[in-house]
């Protein structure tokens, strides 16, 4: 390690596991010891990792109904608007009133659909702050076998219980091995 | 959160503190099927009465039979989809769909007092048929060479032998199971509910269509059958719902907990959006198509009082299942979700009668006791024959291969 690299201050400390269970009874330790911002990553997904790591429910389903909700608004804005206030236009007989609703329903339905879709597909890359070109975790060499056969816990700096050292140590503590640093711009 | 890891030994159900409760139900069976089935059969032919009886029996007896095959309808798909979630509670669809056999007992008034309900039946006795009556003789009454065979009654034998056979083939090689653990018996049910899938979907549909379709024989609908099979889906996962619940607050099945309440929970949720989807695409495309022979259906089940039951169902079997079981909180809670299989079970009683009961009382809803009495007549024996039989294999399929699976589940 460079003098210069020293200077910087640390992205996150890393620690890799031997395996899927390892990892998952890792990250229980992660969770009871206080950390909030730290995350497991695995070649495939681990079946409960989400409550070994204490996560919450993701609050995306309430910002999908949200948009759910305004496509729902704009199909009903759209189609009452101009057919029963504008232009009033009698189509097959039917009458011009609150009964031709299952006619405008297709309409409803479909924009609800979409932009509940949009607003999934959307809000995860917002959530996930996507898209991102970099991020220092590739920089770390032995993390390209993240997708093939290796297990690595990362604890970021951010995390106010973080510290250089003590962290490291912890890593080692709970069965991480090569416990190390990470750097912004290594 | 439990995660076992070994296999519960087989729980048997005791029905020993419950005599009094058994008496209890079927004494009520069994009065109101004596005082049902008096009205029925010795009221004199062509009165209001009888008229009345038959059109009650129908609604009570198709209420019970859609359920029971919506159950057989799960284990089908547990099977074809090899699901490992549900194992613990495939037990008591096995054992509800078991019941079906049993219709047959109360199919018997249906088949007696046959020409009150399917005026059709009256019809092709006379000289000059009508021309929409005509074209679909053959499949009311297909003629086999010399011998004319009544082809509607050959069908009504056949729903009742698949039904009836899938039923016992799946719970009898469960049950074989149970003691051998043999794997090999889950891979060949699987094999057979491929098949099963297929006739269950022909039976259901022409069942929905002789039965109830066929009050009106001018009426055809390519989703009526579709419409049925949603809506006896919902009810009987409903009801799947509400036995393991009461099981479960009776001291059995302790390791069944949230993470299978939520997946049924979920299967309830998107069985009322497919009824509801079912139920739309069918009343939207005929209301637009707008041509008297479809529509009628529709008219008939909108004038007078009918307008206000109908509107109630589509807000009470759609939009309330829809917003209540939205949240993830109402189905993992057991309580919840216990009150709106209730709720479910309640809709699908006003939705069988909306497809009856107009054609008994055109003029508008008029609610009759024999209604309420046929229920009674039809449930309490099965609840009896139910809760008797229960007890005699384990609760849960207890060497199932993959028992362990749905005891960790997690979704």
């Amino acid at each position: 390690m460079t003098a210069a690299a020293a200077k910087q201050e640390p992205f996150a400390a890393i620690a890799e596991f031997a395996s899927a269970a390892d990892l998952y009874h890792a990250a229980e330790k992660v969770r009871d010891k206080g950390y909030r911002f730290w995350d497991v990553h695995s070649p495939f997904p681990i079946h409960g990792m989400n409550k070994a790591m204490g996560l919450g429910k993701s609050y995306l389903g309430y910002i999908i109904f949200c948009g759910g909700f305004t496509g729902f608004a704009t199909a009903v804005c759209l189609e009452f608007i101009p057919s029963s206030f504008l232009y009033p236009l009698i189509v097959h007989g039917k009458p011009v009133s609150f009964f031709t609703v299952p006619a405008f329903f297709p309409v409803m339905f479909e924009l609800t659909v979409l932009f509940s879709a949009f607003t999934a597909f959307f809000g995860v890359f917002v959530l996930n702050r996507l898209p991102r070109f970099h991020h220092p975790l590739f920089g770390y060499p032995s993390f390209r076998r993240v997708t093939r056969d290796a297990f690595f816990l990362v604890i970021e700096a951010v995390d106010p219980r973080f510290s250089e050292a003590g962290t490291v140590d912890f890593l080692t503590e709970i069965g991480g091995k090569e416990a190390t640093l990470i750097y912004e711009n290594d | 959160m439990s995660n076992p890891s070994h296999v519960p030994a087989p729980e048997m159900f005791q029905s020993k503190g419950m005599t009094r409760f058994l008496i209890g139900l079927i004494s009520v069976g069994i009065i109101s099927l004596i005082v049902v089935l008096a009205i029925g059969l010795f009221a004199p032919a062509g009165s209001p009465l009888k008229h009345q009886f038959i059109f009650s029996w129908l609604f009570a007896f198709l209420y019970f039979f859609t359920i029971l095959i919506g159950c057989l309808f799960w284990i089908l798909l547990h099977h074809a989809t090899d699901s490992g979630w549900g194992i613990v509670v495939r037990r008591q669809m096995e054992n509800l769909a078991f019941l079906v056999p049993w219709m047959l007992l109360f199919f018997i008034p249906i088949f007696l007092l046959r020409t009150e309900l399917w005026q059709w039946i009256t019809d092709i006795g006379k000289p000059h048929l009508t021309p929409d009556l005509k074209d679909k003789l053959a499949y009311f009454n297909l003629p086999l060479g010399p011998v004319s065979i009544p082809f509607f009654w050959v069908r009504a034998i056949l729903y009742f032998v698949f039904f009836g056979s899938a039923a016992f083939y799946f719970r009898s090689t469960s049950i074989k199971q149970d003691s051998d653990g043999d794997p090999r018996r889950s891979i060949q049910m699987r094999g057979v509910s491929f098949l099963g899938i297929i006739l269950f979907a022909v039976c259901t549909t022409l069942m929905a269509f002789d039965w109830m379709a066929s009050l009106d024989y001018r009426w055809a609908s390519t989703m009526w059958g579709v419409y049925i099979f949603a809506g006896s889906a919902g009810a009987s996962m409903a009801l799947i719902i509400l036995v393991v619940f009461g099981l479960k607050g009776a001291g059995y099945l302790s390791f069944v907990n949230e993470e299978h309440y939520h997946i049924m929970g979920k299967l309830l949720f998107c069985f009322s959006i497919f009824w509801g989807y079912i139920g739309f695409s069918q009343y939207m495309l005929i209301w637009y198509g707008n041509i008297p022979e479809e529509t009628e259906w529709f008219v008939r089940r909108n004038v007078e009082s009918w307008n206000t039951l109908s509107t109630a169902m589509v807000v009470g079997r759609f939009f309330i299942p829809f917003l209540y079981l939205l949240f993830q909180y109402t189905k993992r809670n057991s309580k919840f979700l216990a009150a709106i299989s209730i709720w479910v079970l309640i809709m699908h009683v006003i939705d069988t009668y909306i497809t009856i009961m107009p054609f008994m009382h055109p003029t508008g809803v008029q609610i009759n006791p024999l209604d309420v009495l046929c229920l009674f007549a039809i449930g309490c024996p099965l609840a009896f024959i139910f809760l008797t039989t229960l007890g005699k294999v384990s609760l849960f399929p207890s060497k199932d291969p993959r028992l362990l699976e749905s005891l960790k589940l997690s979704n």
